[in-house]
């Protein structure tokens, strides 16, 4: 009776954590590009922080403080086997698109704004795409390895899972929040594709999505064309819709091939316009140079690397596809980040990850990296399934 | 089938990161190269441009001295109001916004009397940096900070104040045309603010701060700052009492007798060429230089448009305008000590020669009256001098000839610029010796038909007087830095000898003998020994231009003390009006005025005959609180008279009181009682009496008189001005000063 229930406490602990080494190098990658960014974000924030909330340390303080609970939460999750939240792939999903539709219905949640992106829950805001992204991946990562058979269908392969993806781009895309809609567009066509969708059907896919992107930007003809305007000549306006863009190239041209030092940018004198939060990588060329920006470039390809790794060594279809979701939604929101920063593409309001300030969303990031790390315990784990 | 990844899926993962790897290294890396790379001097200098600020700092304005170190143009600190239109941009909330925008403009609108609307028009303007207010002034820039520190929005992040100077002459219109003013960038605009302003201005220093985007500044690390070095300041000649002496008299001469065109006195040491003092009433208050006197806004107030304008700018320029280098006069018989200094060196003539005067010579078939219709008859050399007589001094000039007698006139400087550091001196207007025929140089011999410049006459006088001597007259003696070390030291320049010591000896034999018992007997200074020559001019060009008669230019030289010169005196009053016009009579009074106060001030003791010294006022000696017998006894001593008013044993009160001086046979009235009442007396007219007439009326009518004014002896002394007017109720005891003159004046 005793050993009974001792084997089965057992069989549930072991159910739930797993054993194995975690990836050391994906960690270490990714301590030192968040110390970067918190050492980053005190030094664009603190004037800012001065300026309008009489304390140099308001942001920083904050972040860290984020960044400590994520890291020990990350650590915690690593431990959990990442089977155990296989099990909420569907239900997430759908509580999230209900999520969504709420969210539209109700009046906007923060003051001052006609946007609908985010959502209020006492003092903390943050915007339920973040969530919605993860469920996203988690549900493709999900269908993608009970189906792998039907992935060269275009029935399943393509229409449904396109069919998933889409709802929740609409509902995003309606928020008004444009960028999240492309980050989580982006992530769902590259795990669909990765997943084994017939790359004829890409080539296809990419001709739907053109004519789509045609329809969605003629529809929204005034809030999409204003911005390319700009984006195609920012100094039209200098201080109006172009007057971010162009602090923020004077910022990084500042930064020359050195920088000016940590700690010396000018342009963070409020002249970026909160540069703690989209605009911070400008403030980070600006005292690093051209050489520190590459750096830290070179950091995240590194750690997408090291995450795609895990994917590629992970030990079932469900759990690579969730690392390659995962690492992917990184790298692709800093490489957006950076694009939009250097006015390579048309402003959208998109956060630097481990940099721009936003502590939620921060957590929900750290989250995220737990679980990779889950996968490469499993990876080193001689456990079967 | 694998549980893991298949390979298919392995080629993907793979891809995607090969892809995303060269977006983000090569297109995002290809980007920073050309942003940070190839247009980073573009970026760096547009951000410069938003960053950068480069503000002039004014160096700190030399100041002038006196020559006794007293101030004369200093420059004071005060205040540019400023406001940062940019920085409101911080201010999200619409409502909030407008209500610190209201509350500034209301404020500084009342504090420094500013429009509200002018004020909100600075605020509102798209700039970093607007200036609400210049140069203003302590108790305003407090109450501004006052009103920053108090203020329930934290406006100073708006508004704020920058220091700056502005120009202080702290004697208001004293010597204001020989400082001249500065514009209201403290340039120097004319007088000696305009002659040094190189000096006085110093290099300014330049701050660049790197600013934020509310147009506050980036902490200091980012400021470059070169410092201003400060104006040198100047150490004039000038003597503030003196200079204070000159222009009291000039003013009450000039309206005494109604002089319409201004005046001048200029006061030179005749030996090193320092001005003490250089005066032209008629003149502006530094401060406020564009300030017309009453009287003449008045007219400018008459006058409509473009005539209006026209008049305020020329009555501006006039009474800018030092008179005494920039307008030139005929000097008239003045001019008649160069002559006879010219006739004394060439020999032509000795202290000892006999002259007769007719009343008029002939030269060249022209007729030339004496002054003197009748004529003066035999008279010698100083007699000659002494009476003013034309004829001797044409006589001169023709036995000079125009060669010898133009050699002179170059030599005492007359014929060019003093070169004196100021500016706008105006040059002479005479006969070259190519153009000067025979009638010109018998005109040009007793000061006719030429123009010099005051500067010009007392300079040439200084020369006939010192031993001989051109000296180069100046005012700035010395240029020192803000900490008083000298950087430059100006000197007694001598030109050249003009004539020789015996000669000038000789001279100043008879310019005393002129101011003793001739035309000048009003300058006399009991005490002290004077020389003078006076000079009366027709305004001949201005009368044939207008038309006008009766247009004059009284002058007097004096010099003193004679026998061992130091302060030559010019005095020179432009178009009289009053009852009299000649420089005898009413320019050679100001001179005795002015140097019976500034030669005791200058440390030259008097030397009273015995004749003069029974007339000498005395002190009156102090007896309030002592007893009446100690009263008595003491003011009997002094060679004064008393009159007891009451039955107390101890003198309560006195009047004329301690202050005052008497002559003797003054009555000093020593009151005895609480309550005793003084007795009242009625100021009777004290006008155009003798002196001792004038003794008796003051004595009949319980006065104490003062004497002012010549030797007192002689004929035709009479009153012509009284101290307190006639028919005023004052104490008995008053004193009361008469001024006396002859009317007896040679021209």
């Amino acid at each position: 009776m005793a050993d009974k229930k001792t084997l089965k406490k057992e069989g549930f602990f072991s159910k739930l954590f797993v054993s194995g080494k975690m990836d050391l190098t994906f960690l270490v990658l990714l301590l030192i590009i968040l110390t970067i960014g918190l050492v980053m974000l005190f030094s664009a924030s603190y004037i800012f922080a001065d300026t309008y909330y009489g304390n140099s340390y308001y942001f920083i303080t904050k972040q860290a403080g984020f960044a400590v609970f994520g890291v020990l939460m990350m650590l915690f999750v690593s431990k959990i086997d990442y089977h155990f939240i296989r099990k909420f792939a569907i239900p997430f999903y759908l509580l999230m698109v209900g999520f969504l539709v709420v969210m539209l219905i109700l009046p906007p949640m923060v003051q001052g704004t006609s946007v609908k992106r985010w959502f209020s829950l006492g003092p903390i805001n943050f915007q339920p795409s973040e969530l919605a992204k993860f469920a996203v991946i988690l549900l493709l990562a999900h269908l993608i390895a009970a189906n792998q058979k039907l992935m060269k269908t275009f029935k399943f392969g393509v229409l449904f899972l396109g069919l998933l993806v889409g709802v929740v781009c609409v509902l995003v895309v309606l928020e008004p929040h444009l960028s999240a809609t492309v980050l989580i567009f982006l992530i769902g066509a590259v795990m669909m594709i990765v997943g084994g969708m017939k790359l004829r059907y890409l080539f296809i896919g990419l001709g739907v999505v053109a004519a789509g992107a045609t329809a969605v930007l003629s529809g929204l003809v005034t809030y999409a064309q204003d911005r390319i305007t700009y984006w195609l000549n920012p100094w039209a306006a200098p201080v109006g819709e172009g007057y971010q863009t162009i602090q923020s190239l004077l910022s990084i041209g500042s930064g020359g091939w050195l920088g000016r030092g940590l700690g010396q940018s000018r342009q963070k004198y409020l002249w970026v316009p909160e540069p703690h939060n989209d605009f911070i990588f400008s403030i980070v060329c600006e005292e690093l140079g051209f050489i520190g920006a590459m750096i830290i470039i070179i950091l995240f390809c590194l750690l997408m690397w090291r995450g795609f790794v895990i994917a590629m060594k992970a030990p079932d279809k469900f759990g690579s596809m969730l690392a390659l979701g995962l690492t992917f939604q990184v790298g692709l929101q800093m490489a957006l980040n950076v694009l939009v920063v250097t006015n390579t593409i048309p402003n959208t309001g998109i956060s630097l990850p481990f940099f721009s300030y936003g502590g939620t969303s921060l957590v929900i990031l750290l989250l995220e990296m737990g679980v990779i790390l889950s996968i490469s315990r499993s990876c080193n784990s001689d456990k079967t399934l | 089938m694998t549980k893991g990844p298949n390979k298919s899926m392995i080629v993907r993962i793979v891809a995607v990161w090969l892809v995303m790897t060269l977006c983000m290294v090569g297109l995002v890396g290809g980007r920073l190269v050309y942003l940070m790379g190839v247009k980073s001097d573009f970026y760096q200098k547009k951000a410069a441009e938003q960053q950068l600020y480069d503000t002039e700092i004014a160096a700190r304005r030399g100041e002038i001295y006196d020559c006794n170190g007293e101030l004369l143009a200093t420059s004071a600190q005060v205040w540019t109001v400023y406001v940062t239109p940019n920085s409101f941009k911080k201010i999200t909330d619409e409502a909030k916004l407008n209500a610190v925008k209201s509350e500034i403009a209301t404020n500084l609108s009342a504090i420094l009397s500013l429009d509200y609307e002018t004020v909100l028009g600075y605020i509102n303007k798209n700039s970093s940096y607007v200036k609400v207010k210049q140069n203003v002034e302590k108790p305003e820039a407090d109450k501004v900070r006052e009103y920053i520190a108090s203020s329930t929005y934290k406006v100073g992040e708006y508004i704020g104040l920058d220091e700056s100077s502005k120009r202080y002459y702290p004697n208001d219109s004293l010597a204001s045309v020989v400082l001249g003013f500065v514009g209201t960038d403290n340039q120097g605009l004319s007088g000696l603010e305009l002659q040094y302003d190189d000096t006085l201005t110093g290099i300014p220093g330049r701050v660049v701060s790197a600013k934020d985007a509310t147009g506050n500044n980036m902490p200091l690390s980012y400021e470059i700052e070169v410092e201003a070095t400060p104006g040198n300041s100047l150490i004039t000649s000038i003597d503030s009492y003196v200079q204070n002496v000159c222009e009291k008299y000039l003013q009450q001469a000039i309206i005494d007798n109604k002089v319409t065109e201004r005046g001048a006195v200029i006061c030179m040491n005749v030996n090193t060429g320092d001005i003490l003092a250089m005066a032209v009433k008629g003149d502006f208050d530094p401060n406020n230089p564009f300030t017309l006197s009453e009287a003449d806004q008045a007219v400018v107030d008459a006058l409509e448009g473009d005539e209006k304008t026209k008049k305020l700018s020329e009555l501006r320029n006039m009474q800018w305008r030092n008179k005494t280098v920039s307008d030139t006069y005929e000097p008239g018989s003045v001019f008649k000590v160069v002559t006879a200094a010219m006739a004394l060196e060439e020999g032509i003539t000795s202290v000892g020669n006999h002259y007769n005067c007719n009343g008029y010579i002939v030269v060249a078939g022209r007729r030339y009256n004496c002054h003197k219709r009748e004529g003066h008859g035999a008279e010698t050399l100083t007699q000659a001098v002494m009476n003013s007589c034309n004829p001797v001094f044409i006589t001169f000039g023709q036995q000079l000839g125009a060669t010898t007698f133009s050699k002179y006139y170059d030599a005492f400087g007359l014929g060019k610029k003093t070169g004196i550091d100021l500016p706008g001196e105006t040059t002479p207007v005479y006969h070259t010796v190519d153009k000067m025929g025979i009638t010109e140089l018998a005109s040009s011999s007793f000061g006719q038909t030429f123009n010099v410049t005051p500067i010009q006459m007392i300079t040439a006088i200084s020369a006939a007087v010192n031993g001989g001597y051109l000296v180069q007259p100046h005012i700035v003696n010395e240029i020192v830095d803000t900490d008083k070390n000298t950087v430059k030291l100006v000197g007694t320049t001598v030109k050249r000898q003009v004539i020789s010591t015996k000669t000038s000896e000789t001279i100043r034999t008879l310019m005393e003998a002129v101011v003793e018992s001739g035309g000048g007997k009003n300058a006399y200074v009991p005490g002290y020994r004077v020389g003078g020559k006076t000079g009366t001019s027709q305004k001949v060009s201005k009368i044939l231009q207008t038309g006008e008669t009766g247009l004059y230019i009284a002058s007097f030289c004096g010099v003193a003390p004679i026998n061992d010169p130091e302060i030559a005196l010019l005095v020179m009053l432009d178009e009289p009006h009053g009852d009299a016009y000649y420089g005898g009579t009413i320019a050679a009074p100001v001179g005795g005025q002015i140097l019976s106060e500034i030669l005791p001030y200058l440390g030259i003791e008097p030397q009273y005959s015995q004749e003069e010294l029974e007339k000498l006022a005395v002190r009156i000696p102090s007896v309030t609180g002592q007893t009446v017998s100690f009263a008595k006894k003491a003011i009997t001593e002094k060679g004064l008279k008393y009159k007891i008013i009451g039955d107390g044993e101890t003198v309560l009160k006195q009047f004329p009181t301690a202050t005052e001086s008497l002559y003797s046979d003054g009555v000093v009235f020593l009151y005895t009682e609480v309550d005793a009442v003084a007795e009242k007396t009625t100021v009777p007219s004290f006008m155009n009496i003798s002196v001792s007439d004038a003794n008796e009326l003051a004595k009949k009518n319980g006065l104490n008189i003062q004497y002012s004014g010549t030797s007192l002896t002689g004929a035709g002394v009479t009153s012509y001005k009284q101290s307190i007017e006639a028919g005023a109720e004052v104490d008995v005891g008053t004193v009361i000063t008469v001024y006396f003159r002859t009317t007896e004046t040679a021209e």
